[in-house]
């Protein structure tokens, strides 16, 4: 594995900071209230997806575990709501890399969009278990397109300051 | 010349991952959901650490509320005087409200008391309070209200205002109380259609109340009004809740039934807290 620069790690930590004060303010603002007044953008789980993916910083699952509960302090329904859903992205993390070593571009984008799709999906049943909201027919999937959609957007968004941290 | 791998190697997870730290923390985590939905241990642990998240709660929240009151900020200063007379009036005309409403409380006693009635149906006490700010809390939105432990505010206390039901009182502080809105999806109250005939639990909804389920054998047309039944002991008995706007089919069963609230928290900034 290429050894990344004593200045390029101080800048991705920096960034990952940066990131999460970014998604601790966002996840208080309703931004997409014109879509629905209960859509709140999942900005924790792309920051997850992005660190956990791209070894933002340097993370274990004791890590995984701590980002986990202060997150449910900071937005969670439910104590355990994040925690469980981050570890099981690292877990899919861990297993995708045992087939996956050296994805291509496309396999990786992939495991990413399988990855936020995974996270959304554990976060919205286990807000449905415990803080449930009535969908009618069918509202339910088009509420996790668009929830996965928009998330992929912000990943997206996310990973371009990551790649600027390599510099030119 | 072949080398002999390890078991441990050729195991599924190879990297530094290790599969029983795994599966303890995710019983960890199970184990950590199901204390709180019994105990609400997030609750608490939000208060102890609100000295962290108090600030950044209250920056999202006030740049909001500065960006949707910058229109209302840069009114003229003639429609503002005109606000004044209007408020005056409105003062007025609450004053004299105030008053008959007093002297109905105070006829109501006496009734109670000469026809040896139950005090129990009547609030022992009302606390007039003021709202301070909505805030959002773990996507919840709460009410801030000016009045808390010390004045005898306690936990699960019903409010309410001149047009209905407001919400409940979801935490005390020592001088400030939040109040959980009525379209709050943590709000359900027991209501009573006002025909009188048909029980229903309402929950908040964020933008309308909801009655998921109900029988679509009864009919239940826009307009018909639900009020508090004052079965849960938790509100007492008649206060306005909202009408309905919207029954649609949810199965050959049920229609789901929307309601618009009698009023919404922000209508009005005085509320009045009843000790039932």
């Amino acid at each position: 594995m290429l050894k990344k620069s004593h200045d390029v790690k101080v800048k991705q930590q920096k960034l990952f900071i940066g990131l999460f004060l970014f998604s601790t303010i966002f996840s208080f603002i309703n931004l997409f209230s014109f879509i629905s007044i209960n859509f709140y953008s999942e900005y924790f789980i792309a920051l997850m997806v992005l660190t956990i993916s791209s070894n933002l910083i340097s993370i274990n699952i004791t890590k995984v575990f701590l980002i986990g509960v202060i997150v449910d302090i900071l937005v969670g329904s439910i104590l355990g709501q994040y925690t469980i859903t981050f570890l099981f992205l690292y877990g899919l993390q861990v297993f995708s890399q045992k087939y996956f070593l050296m994805p291509s571009k496309a396999q990786a984008i992939l495991l990413r969009f399988i990855s936020i799709s995974l996270g959304i999906i554990i976060v919205t049943i286990i807000s449905q278990i415990f803080n449930p909201i009535f969908f009618t027919n069918g509202s339910l999937l088009n509420y996790l397109i668009i929830e996965i959609a928009i998330t992929f957007f912000i990943l997206i968004i996310f990973q371009i300051f990551y790649e600027r941290t390599y510099g030119a | 010349m072949a080398y002999k791998v390890s078991k441990k190697k050729l195991s599924l997870f190879t990297t530094n991952f290790s599969l029983t730290y795994f599966i303890l923390f995710i019983f960890l985590t199970v184990l950590m959901m199901f204390m709180d939905s019994r105990y609400d241990y997030l609750k608490q642990i939000r208060k102890d650490f609100s000295f962290i998240t108090s600030p950044l709660i209250i920056l999202t929240n006030d740049t909001l509320n500065y960006f949707e009151n910058f229109q209302s900020l840069s009114k003229s200063k003639n429609l503002l005087e005109e606000e004044i007379n209007q408020l005056n009036i409105e003062i007025d005309r609450l004053a004299i409200e105030n008053q008959i409403r007093n002297l109905l409380v105070a006829e109501n006693e006496n009734l109670r008391e000469a026809t040896l009635l139950s005090k129990k149906l009547a609030p022992k006490k009302t606390y007039p309070a003021e709202i301070i700010k909505p805030v959002i809390r773990g996507r919840t939105p709460i009410i801030i209200v000016n009045k808390g432990k010390k004045d005898g505010i306690r936990q699960g206390m019903p409010v309410v205002n001149r047009l209905g039901l407001v919400g409940q009182i979801y935490s005390t502080y020592n001088q400030t109380s939040g109040v959980v809105p009525l379209l709050s999806k943590k709000f359900a109250v027991n209501a009573l259609h006002e025909n009188g005939q048909n029980h229903v639990i309402i929950y908040g909804d964020t933008e309308f109340l909801v009655i998921p389920f109900f029988p679509a054998s009864i009919d239940l047309s826009p307009g018909d009004t639900f009020v508090t039944s004052g079965l849960d002991n938790v509100y007492p008995s008649g206060i306005k809740i909202g009408e309905v706007v919207n029954v649609s089919p949810e199965d050959k069963q049920f229609n789901k039934i929307l309601l618009r609230p009698a009023t919404f928290s922000n209508q009005f900034s005085l509320i009045t807290i009843l000790d039932y």
